[in-house]
């Protein structure tokens, strides 16, 4: 459901001067939504919500920019993104950092929520598994719509090498879906 | 295999639309602490038409007030122009016989003298023989001389003319006339009295013109002594001397803004003469409470309100004080079934529009600044008006939402919210309408009839307001 209807004319006027309760009631309409961005980029709450913070505070000081052109809640969206993905180039001993997942997947039992009761808990634990730089490669393909050169462009790798963690993390997570719904 | 993947993407996306999980409750407070820290001094801490708006008002003020005293004090300068210049008409009048007389006064001194020259040539004589008219002729010489003495200023207010010499030259004919006109005392006198720029004697004995009439100081007005029958004589000590004090002299004409207040005597507010504090105004203190109903964008509001603070007012006459006051107000209104127009302001704890009814809790500060007018209805009863403007200082105010429930509770649910914002406002016209009974020659008890309207929009929710109530106030103090 899209929360942009909250967003008038007026209300983006108020933003744009800075206006302090217009920013509050602003993040009290997307700070669930955003923070599930965050989740999917982030390996604990805590990281997401110092991500999420980042991101609102880059979204109010640089909304007097937004010229109405196109959906605010996209580029609210793409602020917010932009933000985890310095927050993990700020990371980068994270980022290079590969496990192999099939080791993990064989020698760990995954506890995650029930699939079919808690189906968005569930999903962003299983994206959490990844590892952290095909977890970003996955979520940015993937929930963002971003293309593979792209994507190559902000993290700085090969389009070649984002392909093939992209690939690989594809199948990672079929292989746990899979098992999550067998148990 | 394609289709199977697109399917996953698909679902882990819809997946992730169900995500309902908030951050941490105080991640808001870390946010807004951020803001704060990032906002730029001026605009943190300068609400510029808060601070704008006054400035532009006591600025008229004190312009109005400067203006009406300069225009107070050049109608006083005119009139000792006026008041100089008809002295220094009769000066001149005077300096001009004067200096034909001393003319003629010089040639005699010189004739005499020659005659005295003559008869010390005679001296060889035994004294008995001399002339019995030597010691009248010395006298003569004495008194002509005395004319040829720059006469100092004797205005009676600031200078100190030594008659006495005069009188001594007259009864003293033994003394030698170079003791008793001194020509180097004179040159200083001469100096001094030119720096004054007076009239005064040259060398030669001659009057002149040292300055022009319009740099002398109002002292320079000083009575020319008269010369008759060789005796230097003083007239008119009275007509020409004008006292530099002499308030009968000044206008009361009032100009300016301030015309209005003609019937009432002001305070002399006039800061270029001694007299700057009008003795006869008198400090008031007061205490003040009030209680009033409000009237909140076109809705009453049935609970009552208050108000308590502390007033100083400055009695400029029985009639007239200039007022202001601090107060403390505690403001609570409700929005029942809110609009969306009610709570598009309000700051919404929930996206949630279920919301029945609204709270608002207001406490804040005002700064009146006005004039208290009195009409005495008997010596210790007044009848009085004071109208007022009020600035605001609104402190962190509280919004109590109550949700609608579907379910019949007994308490339904509840969220206070508190923004910590603080707001000024130049926001309002007050005026009481009451009566002053004193209770005593320092106390005095006023109850009014209270009415206050907003002229902006006040407070996060921007509600215009119209208070009415009454307020009760103790006055008390006397001469500072």
């Amino acid at each position: 459901m899209s929360l942009e209807k909250h967003i008038n004319k007026k209300f983006l006027k108020s933003l744009q001067k800075g206006d302090r309760m217009a920013q509050k009631k602003l993040f009290e309409l997307y700070k669930v939504k955003f923070y599930g961005v965050c989740r999917l980029y982030s390996k604990t709450k805590e990281d997401a919500e110092d991500q999420l913070q980042e991101g609102f505070i880059k979204i109010f000081k640089d909304i007097a920019k937004f010229k109405g052109q196109g959906s605010i809640e996209g580029w609210m969206r793409r602020v917010m993104v932009n933000c985890c993905l310095m927050h993990i180039r700020s990371n980068k001993n994270k980022l290079s950092t590969e496990i192999d997942l099939d080791s993990i997947a064989d020698a760990i039992e995954i506890k995650h929520p029930n699939l079919e009761k808690d189906r968005a808990n569930a999903v962003l634990y299983l994206i959490q598994q990844l590892p952290l730089i095909n977890q970003t490669i996955f979520n940015l393909r993937v929930m963002d719509g971003y293309k593979f050169n792209e994507i190559a462009k902000q993290l700085e790798l090969k389009e070649s090498t984002v392909r093939s963690h992209f690939l690989r993390a594809r199948k990672k997570l079929q292989v746990m879906l899979n098992k999550s719904l067998i148990e | 295999m394609e289709e199977q993947n697109k399917n996953m993407e698909e679902f882990l996306r819809k997946a992730m639309d169900g995500f309902n999980e908030s951050p941490s409750d105080n991640l808001w407070d870390e946010i807004n602490d951020q803001l704060d820290a990032n906002e730029p001094f001026y605009k943190k801490y300068l609400n510029w038409k808060f601070i704008f708006i006054p400035l532009l008002i006591s600025g008229l003020f004190c312009g109005n007030v400067y203006w009406y005293s300069k225009s107070k004090l050049s109608t006083e300068q005119k009139h000792f122009i006026i008041q100089k210049d008809q002295a220094n008409k009769t000066n001149k009048e005077n300096s001009t016989n004067l200096n034909d007389d001393l003319v003629l006064s010089q040639l005699k001194v010189k004739a005499l003298e020659e005659e005295l020259l003559a008869l010390k040539n005679k001296i060889k004589t035994p004294e008995n023989k001399l002339p019995s008219n030597l010691n009248q002729i010395q006298t003569s010489l004495t008194k002509s001389a005395a004319k040829s003495y720059p006469i100092p200023p004797s205005n009676s207010f600031i200078t100190s003319f030594d008659r006495s010499s005069l009188e001594k030259s007259k009864t003293d004919d033994r003394q030698p006339k170079q003791k008793k006109f001194p020509f180097n005392s004179l040159n200083k006198n001469q100096n001094k009295i030119g720096s004054q720029g007076v009239s005064s004697f040259d060398k030669q004995g001659n009057l002149s013109e040292s300055e022009n009439e319009e740099s002398r100081p109002k002292q320079e007005i000083f009575e020319i002594p008269q010369i008759e029958k060789n005796k230097v004589v003083f007239k008119n000590d009275e007509s020409l001397g004008i006292k530099v004090n002499d308030v009968s002299l000044l206008t009361s004409k009032k100009s300016g803004l301030l015309s209005f207040l003609k019937p009432f005597k002001l305070p002399d507010l006039n800061l270029q003469r001694i007299p700057t504090i009008d003795k006869s105004g008198r400090f008031l203190f007061g205490l003040t409470i009030a209680t009033f109903f409000t009237h909140v964008n076109e809705k009453f509001e049935a609970i009552p309100n208050g108000k308590a603070g502390i007033n100083l007012e400055y009695q400029i006459n029985p009639s007239l004080s200039i007022a202001s006051s601090a107060n403390y107000n505690y403001l609570q209104y409700h929005i029942k079934n809110p609009s969306d127009a009610d709570l598009s302001n309000l700051p919404l704890p929930l996206p949630n529009e279920n919301i029945r009814e609204v709270e608002v809790r207001n406490s804040y500060f005002d700064f009146h600044l006005g004039l208290v007018i009195k009409k005495e209805l008997n010596p210790k009863f007044r009848l009085f008006v004071h109208p007022s403007l009020a600035w605001q200082f609104y402190l962190p105010q509280t919004f109590d939402y109550e949700f609608a429930s579907t379910t019949p509770l007994p308490n339904p649910p509840r969220i206070e919210v508190s923004p910590k914002r603080f707001f000024g406002y130049f926001g309002s016209l007050n005026v009481d309408l009451g009566f002053e009974k004193d209770l005593g020659s320092m106390f005095s008890y006023r109850l009014a009839v209270y009415t206050e309207k907003t002229f902006i929009p006040l407070g996060l929710e921007k509600a215009n307001y119209i208070n009415v109530g009454l307020k009760s106030t103790f006055i008390f103090g006397g001469t500072l």
